[in-house]
């Protein structure tokens, strides 16, 4: 439960605001001038922070949307990422905004509409017919999203935009908002997977693969486009095994007809952003693995990610034809 | 360590009384009082007072092989706007008039008692804003620790001992020690709240076990030593089971050949989840 709101001054008096503090009737409200003051200070804790995180509401300035970072994206032209919020309501060990971010509050940027002029300009100086636009980069774009609201004002604008396609990656089963709208061409709900045991052991928060699936076929039998994530792959020893029964279990459910894009990729973090999080996490086993640093990027050791990524695709094209599938090879595999 | 800062004698009296603390004796520069993890330091009044004070008590834990995690709450009275005499409050917002900085104290798990913002002021305020305290210290105090300590684990808290309706000239040393001393069970509160974050910390830091065993046998430098604490980390991690000192170890000679045999061992670990 949301204990704490912090609001910048500026945004008080927007609607986005004043919803979300209707929301949270008892919570203390605290003005800042500018939420870096209180998300960006240095001398935090993320694990300390992490038991009860904040809310921080704000106005998004500078850099809405940006290019997405090499690897993110599937087939198309352009690619770019805009966040409607900093962190994620799950704590997912291999996370990397752990590593990047001081805090573990969530920052809720209101101004949606300023968002969404970012992504006009973005598209006016485009001739691309595919352009991608992201929203789960730097959080999970719908565990959130009774609070941030942010299906019901997104989804319209994209049906107003065909040459911007819309990528909302999730690992929540938080549909409600996306079952209530018309299902949308040019949009692809994305959901990422651990085995079982792994998302036990480093999900944490994260709900359990049959409801998720459940999620996903109500999604898909509304119509909506559904990718799939497995991203980032986990290694542990028997992983072959592990990952077969994901697989079978997701396939099973889910038949392959009903999926946009299948893609995967190798766990890799940049080593400042590991370092920061071995030293919240000395106890984590993820992080003491067998992992190695190969030009900035802390991975696992080629053998491994080779193995790992090359049964995992060889596994995924039993059940996906290959032009669906969208692997990232940027560590560690020889194709 | 748990460091309550006072300014005023007064402030003190009934914390020393009801946690128990004993002068320290030696120390000629303060008056330092302790018990087991907590210490209590009556700083004087004002924020460079209180920032000073917190400096010289930080500075008596510096220099340790493997400090502990410490926690700093400032304690003393404070106007308000429109709080009864007698509210204990958490400050939440520290500022100063006439600056543009603010502290935001970080809260781990919510506030433990209500909370207000604060503005620290050069002399006792006598107008007051509705939703604010006034205090002397809190800025000083609060800049001064977080040069130190993780923002979670400095907090100020404040008792209202004057408000529009019950002036400053209403404030002497007996009413100072009575209105702390109402306030004992939330500061017990907040202590608490404190020592239990401090305490995870406190694990999330400590020296991987054997680190020091290994430092008496073998010659390690500088380097190696920041590399024997990760290998031992890791190894603690993924086999805690397991003890560290296999026979083998006594046939090794030298820190460079424990440092191999770790990373050796470490490189052909299972590595399993959910077991």
């Amino acid at each position: 439960m949301t204990r704490i709101i912090y609001i910048e001054e500026q945004v008080i008096d927007e609607p986005l605001t004043q919803r979300i503090c209707d929301r949270y009737p008892r919570a203390t409200r605290i003005l800042c001038r500018h939420y870096g003051e209180i998300f960006n200070r240095k001398g935090q804790n993320f694990r300390l922070q992490k038991q009860q995180p904040a809310l921080i509401l704000a106005r998004k300035q500078q850099q809405l949307v940006l290019p997405a970072p090499p690897g993110y994206g599937l087939d198309g032209d352009s690619h770019y990422y805009f966040s409607h919020m900093l962190n994620c309501v799950y704590d997912c060990r291999y996370c990397f905004l752990q590593g990047m971010y001081r805090s573990a509050h969530y920052v809720i940027f209101v101004n949606h509409e300023d968002f969404k002029q970012a992504i006009r300009d973005k598209l006016q100086h485009s001739d691309d017919q595919r352009n991608w636009f992201y929203s789960g980069y730097d959080c999970d774009s719908l565990a959130f999203d009774p609070v941030t609201g942010f299906v019901d004002s997104f989804v319209p604008f994209f049906r107003q935009q065909p040459r911007a396609w819309l990528e909302l990656r999730s690992k929540s089963p938080q549909t409600r908002a996306l079952l209530l709208q018309h299902p949308l061409d040019n949009a692809v709900i994305a959901f990422s997977f651990t085995p079982d045991n792994i998302s036990r052991a480093l999900e944490h928060g994260v709900p359990g693969l049959a409801r998720r699936l459940q999620a996903i076929l109500k999604l898909h039998r509304q119509g909506w486009k559904i990718g799939l994530r497995f991203d980032p792959l986990i290694y542990c020893d028997d992983f072959r095994h592990h990952y077969r029964a994901l697989f079978r279990e997701v396939f099973t459910t889910l038949p392959a007809k009903c999926l946009h894009s299948v893609s995967l990729g190798g766990f890799r973090l940049p080593k400042p952003f590991f370092n920061t999080m071995q030293r919240l996490y000395p106890d984590e086993p993820l992080l003491a693995g067998p992992l190695n640093e190969q030009q900035g990027m802390i991975g696992y050791r080629q053998t491994l990610a080779s193995d790992l990524i090359g049964f995992c695709s060889e596994e995924l094209l039993r059940y996906i034809p290959e032009s669906i599938f969208f692997p990232c090879y940027d560590q560690g595999y020889d194709q | 360590m748990i460091n309550l800062v006072v300014a005023i004698p007064c402030e003190a009296r009934p914390l020393i009384r009801y946690l128990r603390l004993q002068k320290q004796a030696n120390v000629r520069s303060y008056d330092l009082f302790c018990r087991d993890d907590l210490r209590l330091i009556v700083s004087g009044i004002g924020k460079l007072a209180s920032a000073s004070a917190c400096a010289w008590l930080q500075g008596m834990s510096e220099g340790c092989e493997h400090p502990a995690v410490d926690a700093w709450l400032n304690i003393g009275i404070a106007g308000h706007g429109s709080l009864d005499v007698g509210s204990g409050v958490l400050a939440h917002r520290i500022s100063e008039p006439g600056s543009d900085r603010s502290w935001y104290p970080g809260f781990a798990s919510g506030p433990a008692c209500p909370s207000s913002a604060l503005i620290t002021v050069e002399r006792p305020e006598t107008r007051y804003d509705e939703n604010t305290l006034y205090d002397m210290e809190a800025s000083g105090f609060y800049a001064s620790c977080s040069r130190f300590c993780t923002i979670e684990l400095i907090h100020c808290f404040k008792v209202v001992s004057d408000n529009p309706v019950s002036g400053i000239g209403t404030i002497n040393e007996i009413a100072v020690t009575n209105l702390i001393e109402a306030q004992l069970p939330a500061i017990n509160s907040i202590i608490e709240h404190l020592r239990r974050d401090c305490q995870q910390l406190t694990r999330q830091h400590q020296p991987a076990v054997q680190m020091e065993a290994c430092l008496r046998r073998w010659r390690f430098s500088r380097y190696q030593r920041l590399q024997l604490q990760r290998l031992l980390s890791r190894r603690q991690c993924l086999i805690p089971e397991q003890q560290l000192w296999l026979p083998v170890f006594n046939e090794l000679e030298d820190a460079a050949q424990v440092l191999v045999y770790l990373q050796q061992q470490l490189d052909q670990l299972p590595v399993r989840f959910g077991q």
